[in-house]
């Protein structure tokens, strides 16, 4: 099973994307940036999801952090936003991330299909 | 769509995804968070903080979003944008709002909540 990682404050939008990939994926959740950087450097996952508006080190930031690491090179980072604003999509696929969903999720496929599309279609 | 229907229609997704177990869990924590998030928010508003009313503002948006609360969630959404732009003196009005909408949100997710079995 593939392994991914959610990085997400809130305990709501974990639980959610936590039901959504079980039995499909394996999940590790983290609460912050820099958490969640000491476990990717740990154990190198297939896919990381990450939100945007993190307190203290946004989202932004961390992905940049991330894109710094040779070992974590070419590892699929996909934005996780409630910001949901025209244009959003090109700006945080200009920044560097490989996709984007935004919250609430409300079609589970938004967020297995941006999955799918990041692992290159590997279930 | 009523705000009723727009709720129950969403909750119907998330039992597709997780059952009912899914729903109780984020109706729990949801009724759990909200009063603090609204209190910070009150906070903020008070002391004309608009930054850090628009970053719990941003965060209410998609809980609401999750669970179908429609009114707050726009209003959360709301607050955020005020709040990105500096704009205080747009807040108390809006917060005014927001708390209407938690008390219908809360009484309409508890009543959900007791019709779950456990």
């Amino acid at each position: 099973m593939k392994k991914i990682v959610v990085v997400e404050d809130n305990a709501d939008n974990r639980l959610l994307v936590s039901a959504i990939l079980d039995g499909r994926y394996e999940l590790t959740e983290y609460e912050s940036g820099p958490e969640a950087l000491e476990g990717l450097l740990r154990e190198r996952p297939d896919l990381v999801l990450l939100d945007i508006s993190l307190p203290q080190v946004d989202g932004t930031e961390v992905l940049r952090r991330i894109r710094a690491v040779p070992e974590l090179r070419g590892l699929p980072v996909v934005a996780l936003t409630a910001h949901a604003m025209a244009g959003d999509r090109a700006r945080y696929l200009g920044l560097g991330f490989d996709g984007y969903v935004s919250k609430p999720i409300v079609d589970e496929e938004d967020l297995l299909g941006a999955i799918r599309r990041c692992l290159g279609h590997q279930p | 769509m009523t705000d009723d229907d727009a709720m129950d229609a969403r909750l119907a997704g998330l039992r597709r995804v997780g059952g009912d177990r899914l729903i109780a869990d984020l109706i729990d924590l949801f009724i759990e968070t909200v009063p603090r998030r609204l209190e910070a928010m009150r906070a903020g508003t008070a002391a004309g903080d608009a930054a850090a009313v628009a970053f719990t503002a941003h965060s209410l948006t998609s809980s609401a979003g999750n669970l179908g609360a429609g009114a707050m969630q726009a209003l959360a959404a709301d607050l955020e944008r005020r709040g990105v732009a500096g704009d205080a003196a747009a807040l108390p009005a809006l917060m005014s709002r927001l708390d209407d909408a938690w008390r219908w949100t809360r009484d309409a997710l508890d009543a959900r909540r007791k019709a779950i079995p456990s």
